[in-house]
């Protein structure tokens, strides 16, 4: 049967091996020229002691020089659902389109035997697919994201939400979400075009749901009081404001023409507005700070520290995993109740 | 005598309609048997009952003595070819017997490969290419080599031209006598499988109007030709049981009767029925098919000759 699996979709694989490979090999080429740049200008050495300011201007020209790359980690985000669409859906659509589960279903092998081994072999190729190209993706981004940690002194830029996503374990469980999701779409609607329409969206769906609203809370994030517009605390920052002594309430990350009035009100002499330069910065800026120590002004946040990247990883990848084994599960009681 | 393949009560909904009602029969085994109704009987429906394709809404049917498809064991002892003999496209004739070889217990590939030889059937090309003469030859090699004891076949001859009718028909029953295997196959006109069968089953309207061994069948029904009649009730012929059809041409009345006695009434003149005098008889019972009036045209040409 292993066989007739392969002889049946070796077409779609070997097209999805052929893109992979593409990729690979843009994606290795890229990254050892990132890789070579971030150590041999000396910056990974350099931005291994924190907060060393003096690493800046070699960031900067590292990211002029390869920012632009994390464009496609848009094509990354894309990779998962397109095994859902291209290996996933037309698994059993194609064959209740075509009419050959008459004769597929027909031979002396149960219905259930017969998905197993359509599916047990889609979904291997997937998970290694998924694994091998999510080690590279890893591996790809590394620099871009510890010189982004750096730069942002956030130190845990991949924990942020579109970043994420992309390397780590996670993606290896969304492109089995995904071909699960394909799979019973499929075998619901029973039409191929139809199918991969309904996996695009209902993947994107189920993606984005995960994403803003129980990704946040897979953990109860930590509470960290701050120094006000200082550095975040170590992290994935998810929400964050700040308050005076008197319970007035301000953005986290600014201030408004309304809190320069109410600074003023309190300290006379607070600066004019955010934009002065020149040899009186600082001078406006200590004048500032000490204004914010005398209402009482700090930052509340709360964030996931960065110590919890793998937890979360983990958790969403058992997520996704769980979903897919679902479907599937789904799929397989489904296709017994005869109807054809 | 078990059957190889009994329905009790059978019926099956798909929504509002009623695809098959109240479908009874036993087939008994080692017949070659019609199933023989207009497009939109319940052929298809009945079939893929039987195959395990279908789950019936009512009833029962009972293949070899077993549930249909209710384990491998089941499916590797029935084998059938579905309507408009689906195949896998891109697979060439040694991959399909490569594919029948993996997916069943019993398979005799040699056969299926001799089978394709003999009719001169490339094994290398692939399944799209193939004519529909050639395409139904497979489809039938692949059926024959799991070596099944009930063969089901939906309308095989559907998309053949005369001549590739004759050959398929050829190896079905070459095959058939050879392993012994029951047949069942589906057409919607008799004159396709009057040669090769001995047991006809007409369904119509989701329902079976007759079911015989075509021996008994031709015994129990007459043509009877004679002068017209009006306001006498034809059930006064002594000897006839029911009057499936009647047409008039001219003075003279033709009838298509079943029987339960001899004829005595010298007025009548008795014909034998051929199978499709029978076949069209029965579609005509209830919602008369346009067919029917063939039958009529059928008869009277037979009082001319």
């Amino acid at each position: 049967m292993i066989w007739v699996a392969w002889r049946q979709h070796r077409q779609q694989a070997m097209a999805g091996a052929g893109l992979l490979a593409l990729l690979g090999a843009f994606v290795l080429v890229t990254g050892l020229q990132m890789s070579h740049s971030f150590h041999s200008t000396g910056l990974a050495d350099c931005i291994k002691i924190s907060q060393n300011p003096s690493c800046f201007d070699l960031s900067d020209a590292f990211m002029r020089r390869f920012g632009s790359e994390q464009v496609f980690a848009i094509l990354f985000v894309v990779l998962p659902v397109l095994a859902g669409m291209f290996w996933g859906a037309p698994l059993v659509a194609r064959e209740l389109e075509r009419g050959t589960q008459r004769l597929a279903w027909t031979q002396s092998i149960s219905r259930r035997r017969w998905l197993s081994w359509k599916v047990g072999f889609v979904g291997a190729v997937t998970a290694l697919a998924g694994a091998v190209f999510a080690l590279l993706v890893s591996w790809w981004m590394s620099p871009l994201l510890k010189v982004t940690s750096y730069r942002d002194n956030s130190g845990a830029a991949g924990f942020r939400p579109g970043l994420f996503d992309l390397h780590g374990v996670v993606p290896i469980g969304y492109a089995l979400f995904a071909l699960a999701l394909g799979l019973a779409l499929g075998h619901v609607i029973g039409k191929v075009l139809p199918a991969m329409g309904a996996t695009l969206a209902g993947f994107i769906g189920v993606r984005v749901i995960v994403e803003l609203f129980a990704r946040p809370h897979y953990i109860a994030p930590k509470i960290a009081n701050l120094r006000f517009l200082g550095p975040d605390a170590h992290g994935w920052t998810i929400k964050a404001y700040s308050i005076d002594a008197s319970g007035r309430r301000f953005a986290a990350n600014g201030i408004s023409p309304s809190d320069i009035t109410y600074f003023r009100a309190h300290c006379p002499g607070f600066p004019m507005g955010p934009g002065v330069v020149g040899p009186k910065a600082d001078v406006a800026a200590k004048l500032a700070d000490a204004c914010y120590t005398r209402v009482g002004l700090h930052t509340i946040e709360a964030y996931q520290p960065a110590s919890r990247y793998w937890t979360f990883q983990w958790i969403e990848f058992a997520i996704f995993v769980g979903l897919a084994i679902a479907l599937v599960g789904f799929v397989v009681w489904r296709i017994n109740r005869t109807a054809s | 005598m078990a059957g190889a393949l009994e329905a009790q009560s059978l019926a099956k909904r798909y929504r509002k309609k009623w695809a098959l009602q109240d479908c009874s029969f036993v087939l008994p085994k080692g017949r070659i048997a019609a199933l023989v109704g207009p497009n939109g009987a319940g052929k298809t429906t009945l079939l893929h009952i039987a195959v395990g394709l279908l789950e019936p809404t009512a009833g029962s049917v009972h293949v070899l003595g077993g549930k249909p498809a209710e384990n491998e064991e089941m499916l590797s002892r029935v084998g059938f070819v579905a309507q408009d003999t689906p195949l896998y496209d891109n697979f060439t004739g040694a991959d399909l017997i490569s594919f029948g070889y993996h997916t069943n217990r019993t398979w005799d590939g040699e056969f299926a490969q001799e089978r394709l030889a003999a009719l001169q059937i490339p094994l290398d090309q692939r399944a799209s290419t193939l004519s529909g003469g050639q395409r139904a030859q497979l489809a039938l090699a692949l059926a024959l080599a799991k070596r099944p004891e009930l063969l089901l076949l939906d309308e095989p001859l559907a998309s053949l031209d005369p001549l590739a009718r004759r050959e398929f028909l050829g190896t079905l029953m070459e095959s058939a006598a050879e392993y012994e295997i029951t047949v069942l196959l589906s057409s919607h006109l008799i004159t396709d499988l009057e040669r090769v069968c001995d047991y006809l089953m007409i369904l119509s309207n989701g329902r079976l109007q007759l079911g015989g061994s075509i021996e008994d069948l031709v015994e129990q029904h007459r043509v009877l030709i004679g002068p017209r009649r009006t306001g006498v009730k034809h059930h006064a012929i002594s000897g006839v049981a029911q009057v499936l059809d009647e047409s008039v041409a001219g003075r003279q009345e033709t009838l298509v009767v079943r029987v339960d006695g001899p004829i005595i009434d010298p007025k009548w003149e008795e014909y034998e029925v051929t199978l499709e005098d029978i076949v069209l008889a029965y579609l005509g019972q209830k919602d008369a098919p346009a067919e029917t009036k063939k039958n009529v045209r059928a008869v009277a040409a037979r009082k001319a000759q």
